[in-house]
């Protein structure tokens, strides 16, 4: 009887140990991205896709660029390509998407991911929920509409040998993770929520999707990367565990509390929460009204000397520089003697380069802005304006303005945005007062927007905010250029903030394949410089990708280019070791053919490590005209 | 100028009205409210420019005004979305807008209940906003005019507990910077009139009426020594 424990305990570890056995005429090749190949009666079907071209059917989960080129890769000529139906034309003809995108990058908040496919790709099979598809040997496979990760993903069901298998492409990683979160950005509809405020948006839809499929009992998923899941039903438990413990964290330190209220902060909760589901949120902090001599003029701020003189924190259009002009008409205001711009976005920047020319005062910023005010096209962040800014004088961190009975102190304060800044303000007769931009606001922090790039780290993001807010003199105010008031945190208030924030950068680390969250939220981890330029035809030009190493190890980074026609490149595979949390980059001089067509084209680059592969990862535009 | 709504506004003589809206939607497309990020706030401008007169925009992010849940299509939030709306969808926004500014503002001069009568721009200028607009992208806005007498000297502005998010209130006089008020649904405030002049001004109703007579009188007028004249030729 002694025994029998033991046998059983041998007989459960044997049990966890067997690998996932896939039907016989399935096989399954792990690679940057899977592929599984079922042969029968001389048909030959791939999901994902494959190296191995001439495929008779090639399944698609999604539209992403890796996968379009993998799958283009198996079809060869003849084959079959199904795909989503919901973005097959788009499939079949890219070309005028990324024509617009050149101007539609611009003024952008819809805060979708880039990685769209580049060259067209027929689909001969659009398929959607409920839809079969014949494969080999009598397969049929059944369409379930699972959208997510990405809007328009599916999962193939396919039942042999007594076995479900789910190919669920990105909706659903081994352990119950995701390979990224800002993915899910979008608009909330039912909450009134659009793509810009919309953290996590669409992770009430992965949950249904992952519910949906759940109910179909599969036996095993074959996600596009990484391991086959073999506990299906644990793995999706375990992911909406994950993305609800991160939800709750997010809205309860949300800025957006002070906007848009406990309805629709709780209709966008209990779409991810469950629907009974109590949603926390963060009470509002001491504010109080603005001084005298700080003026509201739409996300214009306008501090006033006591001479009449002004200066100016952000012009974001028409309405606050129509408002600044009227001020001089009527006298209210002297003469503009300067303008500080906080960060880019493009209804705190629009204005900023024709308020400067017509009154003639200088545009001030702290580097990590004035690149993006001088050169907006060679950025790609959101909400960019394309109204340069002829030229900014760079602050550094900590540098000092004295302007009237005023000392201005510049700041990075990279809060709402990585490219942003603050401005400290004080005069004897009152409190000091921290100009923050967008990054809080009295119900907590401004991080809705991940292609903001809000980064989790101690040295940069609101870790760095937080601690400089933690080093303002006592008694300080904090202001928002959104936000009529003055206020502050208590500093038991910032070290809820800061706890909760920490929290969340685990839970995000929990949620992903990366070694290091930041991965998770940072798109732009690795991305060129410029986005966007211009090149005429027999011109040369260079290209520059960026890195940022958030690992907490130095990393190997292997990079091999794919570029257009009519565009070469001196060298097309580089390699480069960045230290750890540090950045690194490397340059590409570009030829443009002096035959090259007109037009805008697109340059991707894979880039691998020792622990990830990403085909077509990072991409630039070069119109040639 | 596109097309109006005003113009099928009631009233024996529209010329006047036609006329003060036109006035209002120019002077609203091209200094109008300061907003900011317009999915926000909701924005409520008052302007204290003519005693006697309050002029009153409300400025609408209209995604926000879709009384269905609209499917995530691109830039569903965004400029392009309003771009791109057919003329029974702007039709509807504009009724929501409507409907909207009624059930979410109220406005009071002393113990009288007002109700604003929203002028909107026609349907291609909410598509396309002029260049220069102050208008914030995927928004368009409603003006209407509302006249106090002279005994009159407070408005209050209530705003409904009902509105889900915060209204920036913003009060414009002559030669003084704008006022801002950040208000909470459920809110309200008060705000001090400048004095209406003596003869409080007819509103456009009565003037179209005197209007209206004093061409008839002429015409009764004319008829009248017509018919003098031609007896006095016979």
């Amino acid at each position: 009887m002694r025994m029998f424990p033991a046998i059983l305990l041998a007989l459960l570890a044997t049990a966890t140990t067997l690998p996932a056995e896939l039907p016989d005429g399935f096989r399954f090749e792990k690679g940057a991205l899977n592929s599984v190949t079922i042969e029968g009666a001389g048909q030959r079907l791939v999901v994902y896709g494959s190296a191995t071209p001439n495929a008779d059917q090639v399944l698609m989960t999604h539209m992403r660029r890796d996968l379009t080129e993998f799958a283009r890769a198996a079809v060869g000529t003849g084959g079959r390509v199904a795909a989503p139906r919901s973005v097959a034309a788009f499939l079949g003809d890219p070309s005028a998407h990324w024509t617009a995108w050149w101007d539609k990058r611009n003024d952008y908040y819809d805060q979708q991911v880039t990685r769209l496919p580049i060259a067209p790709l027929a689909v001969a099979d659009p398929v959607g929920d409920g839809d079969r598809l014949a494969g080999p040997g009598g397969l049929e496979f059944r369409v379930l509409e699972t959208p997510g990760y990405t809007r328009e993903g599916i999962t193939y069901l396919v039942e042999v040998d007594g076995k479900k298998i789910g190919f669920s492409g990105d909706l659903i990683l081994a352990g119950g993770r995701v390979p990224d979160l800002y993915s899910f950005q979008d608009a909330i509809p039912e909450a009134k929520i659009g793509g810009y405020h919309g953290y996590g948006g669409r992770l009430g839809q992965l949950i249904r999707s992952l519910e949906k499929l759940a109910a179909e009992k599969p036996d095993l998923l074959v996600p596009i990367r990484g391991e086959i899941i073999t506990d299906p039903q644990g793995d999706i438990a375990e992911l909406i565990r994950r993305v609800r413990a991160i939800y709750a964290n997010y809205l309860s330190t949300n800025a957006l509390n002070w906007y848009f209220k406990e309805e629709r902060l709780t209709a966008a909760g209990r779409l991810v929460l469950g629907a009974e589901a109590e949603v926390e949120l963060m009470d509002y902090s001491e504010h109080v009204e603005l001084p005298d001599w700080c003026k509201h003029l739409g996300t214009t701020k306008l501090l006033l000397a006591g001479d009449g003189s002004g200066f100016v924190l952000d012009c974001g259009g028409p309405g606050p520089l129509g408002d600044l002009r009227k001020a001089l008409a009527d006298g209210l205001v002297t003469r503009i003697e300067g303008i500080f711009v906080t960060h880019t976005h493009n209804d705190h920047s629009a204005a900023v380069a024709e308020a400067a020319r017509e009154f003639g005062c200088p545009v001030y910023a702290v580097a990590e802005v004035a690149d993006v005010l001088e050169n907006p096209g060679a950025w790609f962040l959101p909400g960019t304006s394309a109204n340069a800014v002829d030229e900014v004088t760079v602050l550094a961190d900590g540098e000092k303005l004295p302007w009237k009975n005023y000392e201005l102190t510049a700041h990075f304060f990279p809060g709402q945005m990585y490219n942003h800044g603050a401005l400290l303000v004080e005069r004897s007769d009152h409190a000091p007062v921290f100009f923050i931009g967008d990054s809080f606001s009295p119900s907590g922090i401004d991080d809705y927007c991940l292609m903001n790039r809000n980064l989790m780290r101690d040295d940069t993001g609101y870790f760095l905010c937080f601690k400089k807010v933690r080093a303002l003199p006592a008694g300080s105010w904090l202001v928002n250029q959104h936000i009529p008031h003055l206020f502050r945190f208590t500093p038991e208030r910032l070290d809820l903030l800061e706890s909760r924030y920490r929290e969340r950068a685990d839970l995000i680390n929990a949620l992903t394949p990366w070694d290091d969250p930041n991965f998770a939220i940072d798109e732009r981890w690795a991305s060129f410089y410029p986005y966007g330029q211009e090149i005429e035809p027999g011109k040369e030009g260079s290209l520059e990708l960026r890195f940022w190493n958030h690992s907490v190890r130095d990393r190997e980074i292997r990079v091999k280019l794919h570029l257009p026609e009519g565009v070469s490149a001196a060298r097309s595979e580089v390699s480069l070791t960045i230290p750890a949390r540090r950045e690194g980059s490397m340059t590409f001089p570009l030829s443009i053919a002096d035959d090259a067509k007109p037009g805008v084209s697109v340059i991707t680059a894979d880039i691998a490590g020792d622990d990830f592969d990403l085909k077509q990862w990072a991409e630039a535009l070069v119109k040639i005209e | 100028m596109s097309s109006i709504h005003a113009d099928t506004t009631t009233g024996p003589d529209n010329t006047a009205m036609l006329t003060r809206a036109v006035v209002v939607l120019t002077f609203f497309v091209l200094a109008g409210p300061a907003a900011g990020h317009p999915a926000l706030y909701h924005y409520l401008e008052i302007n204290l420019l003519e005693p006697g007169e309050v002029s009153v925009y409300v400025t609408f992010h209209a995604p926000e005004l879709s009384t269905g849940v609209a499917p995530l299509e691109e830039d569903i939030f965004g400029r392009e979305w309003l771009a791109t709306r057919d003329d029974v969808s702007l039709a509807a926004l504009v009724e929501n807008a409507d409907r909207f500014a009624g059930e979410v503002f109220s406005f009071r001069f002393g113990d009288r209940n007002v109700v604003p009568d929203f002028a909107f721009p026609g349907f291609e200028t909410i598509r396309r906003p002029p260049a220069g607009s102050v208008v914030p992208d995927g928004c368009f806005s409603g003006a209407a005019t509302l006249v106090y007498e002279r005994a009159e000297t407070d408005l209050m502005i209530e705003f409904s507990a009902t509105a889900e998010k915060r209204l920036m209130l913003i009060i414009n006089r002559p030669a003084a910077f704008p006022r801002v008020i950040d208000l909470e649904p459920g809110g309200h405030f008060s705000l001090a009139l400048p004095e209406a002049p003596a003869l409080s001004r007819p509103d456009p109703d009565r003037k179209a009426i005197l209007f209206s007579g004093a061409i008839t009188l002429l015409l009764l007028l004319t008829l009248a020594l017509m018919r003098r004249r031609r007896a006095c030729l016979r």
